[in-house]
């Protein structure tokens, strides 16, 4: 079903794109982001409310035959001559919800069926498979664009969804799965969740970035091509270079970066690459400053700045992105889960989208050149890759807070990651989980701190002591005796 | 250039407030960031410190105007200040856990020679805000067109509001964002001076402005920059802001080489504005008597004239929170904690700490403003620092014979030594040639002092281990 969504997303955007840049013109596109953003934010409390109402398995059903009731619709008034702006900005809102609910439906699907030990091995496996729909589906708009015409492929992105509503018939009931995280503890408020505040305020620059990105690449390729025919080849050969180098990324560079960096780490990778591509844009942008008003296409060296900065975009999104996240995920407990999803995909996501369309436009209004937008993203990129830097440390700290110490694989996937930190790092985390009301999450890191302890430890120990449980220290002064700690060191914690 | 430099700006202030997440309450973390700063961040921030106006703003000017040395001899100096404390300092300092550069003065000796070097150090911080404020408020002309009146309080409160926020973690992450900046600035500057200008620029640049003669003749001011590269390369050792990022990497290791790193990454980028510097007198403003940077800056292309002001808004903003956050240490916890300990108990350290930027932006902001240009008064007060806080730095490391009367007065007298010298070195009648031996000088009586003093006191029993030490403290 990925794979098949991966298609259909693919071709019809190769459609959306050309129709959409040969109707209205790349220098609307910062009012579609903002028109895209207020209607994901109405379809997201939508999905969000039946989501509540109904199984997973019928809210696929219901997601994907709106798709395809959408593009359908789209499509045959094309083929009917209407070329009108409102039918733009429709198609591009319809085929860019197609991308982000049905992956996302999918992936929740995904997440209940398959265990956190599991998950490392099948979710980067189903991510591969949704990029291979994608290059599939780009290599087939690639042959038969220049025949059928750019906006008759559009048939096949709803025989995609079509082919992907009969296999969901065979969704079954979701099995019981040993939780990762306890289920026992009621769960903290949203924002309390280290990994879930982190995660969702990096939502917002991240995918602005992601979106001015979008919009240098749109505008530069309209400075390319004219054609709508040569548009639409150059977006699919596009696609199917970005889908081979996603596919061959999720196969040998993510399972690499699981295995060496750690999860955590993992997480970095998107947000920096996000930042790199703004850097990217940066160099095309300097050079359109140079350049004069109807002067001749861009010289294509430069116009690769940009499609790399978009290519690291696409790319590592659809791979290392999508499959550390979901990964992520499962440091939370699964109610939290969910509200966290519909958080940074339903509210966080359109939020960032809508402010990046205000962002351009106030740019546009005050007749701002590109480099200025271009600098702009590059120091939010700076900001992108202060805020994932907590990733890391909020992502262990889920998983000391919400671990169950009865799952023994969990507790060796948290001493694998916690392994991998230096001892003053290990040491910030593990002072933090001494300070919380949660008993056994104290108790973890009462033993894993004395573990190393030395003279360092105990002045830290005196800066918190007022803030830790009285349980919890008369613990740790019991483990200091066991371990033989001088009587000194243990008064000064007294 | 209004919206790039409010973007800068904005984002700057969004990093500094994040970041305070990581504080929660713990005075080491807002001192030091719980020593977990990463090497690459590390290299970052060791870079923004070092590449103040001063290395950047001044050097460039100075090239045009005066020749590549005595712009370059900044950033170069200060280059090789990282590069000594990273093969000399890093390590054993950083396995001290410290939590400002004083503390090394309070454990190794007293708290009086402790207490000395903090107000020393605070007194040339606080010029030394002053110094890249008002660089700041002529950058800001160029780039908002307010007046510097209006926009040198602005930034201070922006830098004052995230560094109580967010303490060290706050200027750190935030160098990440101005470091990258002013390399991504310097770079495109200088390429597209280079290769998209006049054919031939970089040689008519040498052939105008590069001479060895200042290095080697005493005619051509040698004594001079020799002086300055010394004093610079020397007495930064004791620069508050490079130790407490020593102090706040992961490892000693990594604290050793992102000093390397940036060491030579402050020299590199040095150059490069000198030789930027170069180009500038060759071209437009033709070594003009009078000429300016600002001058110069106004005839790049528009794109390039955006990058490379905010590259030195950059350099200006990340040295500035950087200051602001030592000294505030060095005032709230060796000043004001040793003086009153039982008023400000370790409980209230964070508190009075973060209280504390207030009175030093202040001070900074007005010294700005009425002061514009403190040249000679910065000179001074880095002079008295490398005066008397080297020499017992070093060899409290490196020699287990030193005391703690011994420190205590070759602090003193050699600093006191160099004010002295400074307002009567005329009155001597020495040759005008030999400008700088005044800040030779004092450090070596500072040598002579320590050395001395201490060989005539009993030998103690041998160096206090460091858990003996970190007792003592505290």
């Amino acid at each position: 079903m990925i794979f098949l969504v991966g298609l259909g997303v693919e071709v019809s955007r190769a459609a959306q794109t050309t129709f959409f840049l040969q109707n209205v013109g790349a220098e609307q596109l910062p009012l579609v982001f903002v028109c895209f953003a207020a209607v994901m934010v109405t379809m997201s409390s939508l999905y969000a409310w039946v989501a509540r109402k109904v199984p997973l398995k019928a809210l696929a059903m219901m997601a994907l035959t709106l798709a395809i009731g959408a593009i359908a619709t789209c499509w045959v008034l094309i083929v009917a001559g209407v070329q009108s702006p409102v039918l733009a900005y429709s198609l591009y809102c319809a085929v860019e919800m197609c991308f982000i609910f049905l992956p996302l439906t999918l992936w929740a699907v995904a997440n209940q069926f398959f265990s956190s030990e599991e998950a490392a091995l099948t979710l980067p496996s189903i991510a591969a498979c949704g990029l291979l729909g994608a290059l599939t589906g780009a290599m087939i708009s690639r042959s038969v664009v220049g025949t059928i015409g750019p906006y008759n492929i559009l048939p096949l992105a709803m025989v995609a969804y079509g082919a992907c509503l009969y296999l969901g018939r065979a969704i079954g009931t979701p099995p019981q799965q040993a939780a990762i995280v306890g289920g026992r503890r009621a769960p903290r408020p949203l924002m309390k969740e280290p990994l879930v505040a982190t995660l969702t305020f990096l939502a917002l620059p991240m995918f602005l970035i992601a979106y001015v990105i979008e919009y240098m690449y749109y505008s530069t390729i309209g400075q390319v091509f004219t054609s709508a025919t040569e548009m639409s080849q150059f977006i699919s050969t596009f696609g199917v270079i970005c889908a081979v180098s996603g596919v061959l990324s999720q196969l040998l560079l993510t399972p690499l970066l699981f295995r060496r960096l750690g999860i955590g780490t993992t997480a970095y990778v998107y947000p920096a690459a996000l930042a790199l591509g703004a850097m990217l844009s940066m160099v095309y942008a300097l050079y359109d400053g140079f350049r004069s008003d109807g002067a001749a296409a861009p010289p294509m060296f430069l116009v690769m700045f940009v499609l790399a900065a978009r290519g690291l975009d696409i790319v590592l999104y659809q791979s290392v992105y999508d499959s550390t996240t979901n990964i992520l995920y499962y440091a939370v407990p699964e109610e939290t889960r969910t509200r966290a999803r519909s958080l940074v995909s339903g509210m966080m996501f359109p939020a960032s989208v809508g402010f990046s369309g205000m962002l351009l436009m106030a740019f546009s209004y005050f007749n701002q050149p590109l480099y200025n937008v271009a600098f702009t993203a590059v120091a939010v990129g700076f900001l992108v890759l202060v805020m994932a830097m907590d990733v890391r440390p909020d992502y262990l700290r889920s998983l000391l807070a919400n671990g169950d110490e009865s799952n023994s694989n969990a507790r060796e996937a948290l001493l694998a990651e916690i392994s991998l930190l230096s001892l003053n790092e290990s040491r910030v985390l593990l002072l933090e989980s001494l300070q919380t009301d949660r008993e056994d999450e104290a108790m973890f890191a009462v033993q894993k701190l004395l573990d190393t302890y030395d003279h360092f430890l105990l002045e830290d120990l005196q800066e918190i002591k007022a803030r830790i449980q009285p349980t919890v220290m008369a613990a740790l002064i019991n483990a200091m005796v066991e371990r033989r700690i001088p009587e000194e060191d243990r008064l000064l914690l007294a | 250039m209004i919206l790039p430099t409010l973007a800068f700006l904005i984002v700057s202030l969004i990093i500094g407030l994040y970041s305070s997440r990581r504080v929660k309450g713990s005075v080491r973390n807002y001192f030091v960031a719980g020593h977990v700063i990463p090497s690459w961040v590390l290299i970052l921030s060791l870079c923004g410190q070092a590449l103040e106006l001063g290395g950047t703003y001044d050097n460039t000017e100075r090239a045009m105007l005066l020749g590549f040395w005595d712009g370059a001899i900044l950033p170069i100096g200060i280059g090789t200040s990282l590069l000594l404390i990273g093969l000399l300092f890093a390590k054993p300092l950083h396995s001290m856990h410290l939590l400002t550069l004083p503390d090394f003065y309070v454990q190794r000796f007293n708290t009086f020679a402790g207490t000395m070097v903090a107000i020393l150090c605070l007194f040339s911080f606080i010029i030394l805000i002053a110094g890249n404020l008002a660089g700041m408020g002529i950058l800001m002309e160029l780039a908002v067109g307010l007046p510097p009146h209006i926009t040198v309080p602005a930034i201070a409160v922006l830098i004052a509001v995230y560094t109580i926020a967010g303490g060290l973690f706050a200027v750190a992450w935030n160098d990440v964002l101005q470091s990258n900046v002013l390399f991504l600035g310097v770079a495109v500057a200088l390429g597209i001076l280079v290769f998209g200008g006049v054919p031939g620029v970089l040689d008519q640049a040498f052939a105008s402005r590069f001479d060895w003669a200042p290095l080697t003749k005493l005619e051509s001011g040698s004594v001079s920059v020799w002086a300055s590269f010394l004093a610079l390369a020397i007495g930064d050792i004791v620069a508050l802001d490079f130790m407490e990022r020593v102090f706040a990497a992961r490892t000693a290791g990594a604290a050793q080489s992102s000093c390397y790193v940036a060491g030579l990454v402050t020299i590199g980028v040095g150059i490069a504005m000198a030789v930027i510097g170069m180009i500038g007198a060759t071209t437009v403003v033709g070594g003009a008597e009078g000429a300016t940077l600002v001058q110069f800056i106004a005839t790049f292309p528009a794109s390039v004239k955006m990058l490379f002001v905010m590259a030195l808004l950059g350099a200006g903003i990340s040295t500035i929170d950087g200051a602001i956050m030592a000294s505030t240490k060095a005032l709230s916890r060796n000043i004001l904690q040793t003086m009153m300990p039982t008023r400000i108990p370790d409980g209230r350290l964070l508190s009075v700490s973060r209280l504390m930027v207030l009175p030093i932006t202040i001070a900074a902001v007005v010294l700005a403003l009425v002061f514009p240009v403190p040249g000679e008064l910065l000179i001074l007060a880095f002079d008295v620092v490398f005066a008397g806080c080297v020499i017992p730095l070093v060899l409290g490391i490196y020699w287990k014979r030193g005391t703690g009367r011994a420190a205590v007065l070759a602090i003193l007298i050699p600093s006191v030594l160099r004010v002295v010298l400074y307002f009567t070195y005329e009155s001597f009648g020495l040759d005008p040639r030999l400008k700088g031996i005044d800040t030779l000088i004092p450090p070596l009586l500072s040598l002579a002092i320590f050395v001395g003093v201490s060989l005539s006191q009993r030998a103690p029993d041998g160096v206090p281990s460091k858990s003996q030490l970190i007792g003592a403290a505290s």
